[in-house]
């Protein structure tokens, strides 16, 4: 029994994608990693951040979650948006719902409001980080820099992975053949591993559900490769 | 307003108010009077003239006091003024206060949300202005790429304003209390105070006071997005008081687990019994009193506030002996200190 556990791999084993570390500049990086922004009005920052190299798709107002699906960075507007999935909350509900079903994506709120509305409020509960709207260019460059290197950093997308997964009560054992399947994928630069593991009778349903959109984006495509 | 009067007690401070229908005799706000209001509890009292006091507390925190109420159910008043016109029941006056209560937090809560509105769209358009000013300079880079300096140097006044404009919009919130949601995140102070400096450039050039940074800082602190506002009082205070074509100066220095930042100007005499004061809430130290020199109204209690309860840090003001006299006025050279505990992210990167 304690072989058995003693031989499933852990997340120790891996460094950060070498594919990723092997690109020199700072542009090429941004261009690899496409940035979905939700804003029901133009995106101010979009031509000064794509000056900068970053790969920004402007989604406008999202009507469902799918729409956020292929993207690992979100930033979101906190005002106006999702008013027609939740009135109240608006862009708060929307980072909530996909920090729900996606809890290894990174999602930046950013207001031009004053950040003790009761919207804000709520969304600092689920965001990873905040920006202000008149944030200027090295704001975002310092915050969206960072972002783009945790996406592609294996350990820190296991770790967040696994936190939802404890969160969740999930079995450790479970999370330890989770944790397995995704060393074995990354190594081997095959992300069906994870999938079949994953997706295997011997994991149970809720595990299932939280590892299922790291599944679908093919390990972020093993690790913007 | 209301029909009666009423006295604010805010801080300490008493504001009287006028009734629209009825008045006191000036007995009733005399400096006994006053003294009792600012001290009395919560709750229906007795004054030093004998008259019944309701006093409650708004949504603010401010006691609002009712003064002089005459309540035939009580004993009698002390001193009696013929006609006295607040002849009302303790039941009347409660009733009165609430309604009233309930009509100043509404108009409390309208104008909030109107001057968020406000601040929300003045955000949006100074975000408009400053990626506007920066596709403009990519766009004449492009086109004149031999000779776009003049151009460039205009952009970047529009780009300094803008700044300027957006350490103010937070100023108001901070003021506000609208600050006090933003979340923890990890700030470089060198390139902020960079930007404060730069967003001053207009203003220091019009004094011929130069400016000047020594010595580089990498490292974070941790705190909200309010940082901006530290530098910026200090320079705001450097630029009033220092004399025209003198310098500010400021040095960075890393220790082991400390980011200190040396802010230093010329500047009037700050007597050492005046160097805590200087950040007390609206204090002016005794040089200064008589200037005409106005700012943005937030002071070095603010700077102190956000460095010691935001950031753990602390902040302090040292002036030397060596006088410098200009158009008849002395100088000293000035040195404000902010020292502030560093954070390491890539520890806490998740």
């Amino acid at each position: 029994m304690f072989e058995k556990l003693f031989s499933y791999r852990q997340i120790r084993e891996l460094e950060r994608s070498q594919t990723f570390a092997s690109l020199k500049s700072d542009r090429d990086r941004r261009g690899l990693v496409p940035i979905a922004v939700i804003d029901d009005e133009a995106f101010a920052a979009q031509q000064t951040l794509t000056n900068n190299g970053y790969n920004i798709k402007a989604l406008g107002d999202i009507k469902t979650l799918d729409e956020v699906e292929p993207y690992n960075i979100i930033l979101c507007d906190l005002q106006g948006v999702g008013r027609h999935l939740d009135g109240k909350n608006q862009g708060a509900f929307l980072i909530n719902e996909i920090k729900r079903n996606s809890p290894e994506k990174f999602v930046i709120a950013y207001t031009g409001g004053a950040l003790s509305d009761d919207i804000t409020a709520r969304a600092n509960e689920t965001a990873d980080s905040f920006l202000r709207k008149d944030a200027d260019v090295q704001e975002w460059r310092d915050k969206l820099d960072d972002y783009i290197e945790r996406v592609s950093n294996p350990i820190i997308v296991w770790r967040r992975q696994r936190d939802a997964l404890v969160r969740k009560n999930v079995a450790t054992l479970d999370i330890l053949k989770l944790e397995d399947a995704f060393v074995k994928s990354v190594q081997k630069r095959d992300p069906e591993i994870f999938g079949r593991i994953s997706g295997s009778y011997d994991i149970k349903d809720d595990a299932r559900a939280i590892a299922q959109s790291l599944i679908a984006s093919g390990i972020f495509k093993l690790l913007v490769g | 307003m209301t029909s009666i009067p009423y006295i604010v007690v805010d801080k300490g401070l008493i504001t009287i108010n006028e009734g629209i229908l009825i008045n006191l005799p000036t007995e009733f706000f005399s400096v006994a009077q006053k003294s009792f209001y600012a001290g009395a509890k919560s709750g229906w009292h007795r004054c030093p003239l004998g008259y019944q006091t309701f006093s409650v507390l708004d949504a603010l925190g401010r006691k609002i006091v009712f003064p002089g109420i005459l309540d035939a159910s009580q004993p009698s008043p002390n001193r009696k003024f013929p006609n006295h016109p607040l002849r009302f029941s303790r039941i009347q006056i409660e009733k009165y206060a609430a309604s009233h209560l309930d009509i100043f937090e509404k108009i409390r809560e309208q104008r909030d949300a109107e001057f968020r509105n406000l601040t929300h769209d003045l955000r949006a358009i100074s975000t408009e202005i400053y990626h506007g000013s920066l596709n403009i300079r990519e766009s004449v880079e492009r086109a004149l790429p031999a000779d776009s300096s003049e151009i460039q140097s205009k952009v970047d006044l529009i780009i300094n304003a803008q700044s300027m404009m957006s350490i103010r919009l937070d100023i108001i919130d901070y003021e506000s209390g609208l600050t006090s949601g933003r979340p923890q995140d990890y700030i470089q102070p060198y390139p902020k105070v960079h930007k404060v400096l730069r967003c001053f450039d207009g203003k220091l050039k019009a004094r011929r006071i130069t400016w000047k940074i020594e010595g580089q800082c990498r490292r974070e602190i941790l705190g909200p997005s309010i940082f901006e506002i530290v530098p910026f009082v200090i320079v705001e205070n450097a630029l009033k008081y220092a004399p025209h074509g003198s310098n500010i100066l400021v040095r960075f220095e890393e220790k082991e687990n400390e980011i200190i930042i040396r802010f230093e100007s010329l500047g009037p005499k700050i007597k050492d019994s005046e160097k805590n004061k200087i950040f007390d809430r609206d204090y002016r130290g005794e040089s200064v009193r008589n200037s005409s020199q106005t700012g943005s109204g937030i002071g070095l209690f603010a700077a102190k506030t956000i460095a010691e309860s935001h950031f753990k840090g602390r902040i302090f003001v040292n002036q030397f002996d060596a006088e410098y006299w200009d158009d008849g006025e002395c100088f000293y050279e000035t040195r404000f200190t902010v020292v502030l505990p560093t954070q390491d992210s890539s520890q806490n990167r998740r």
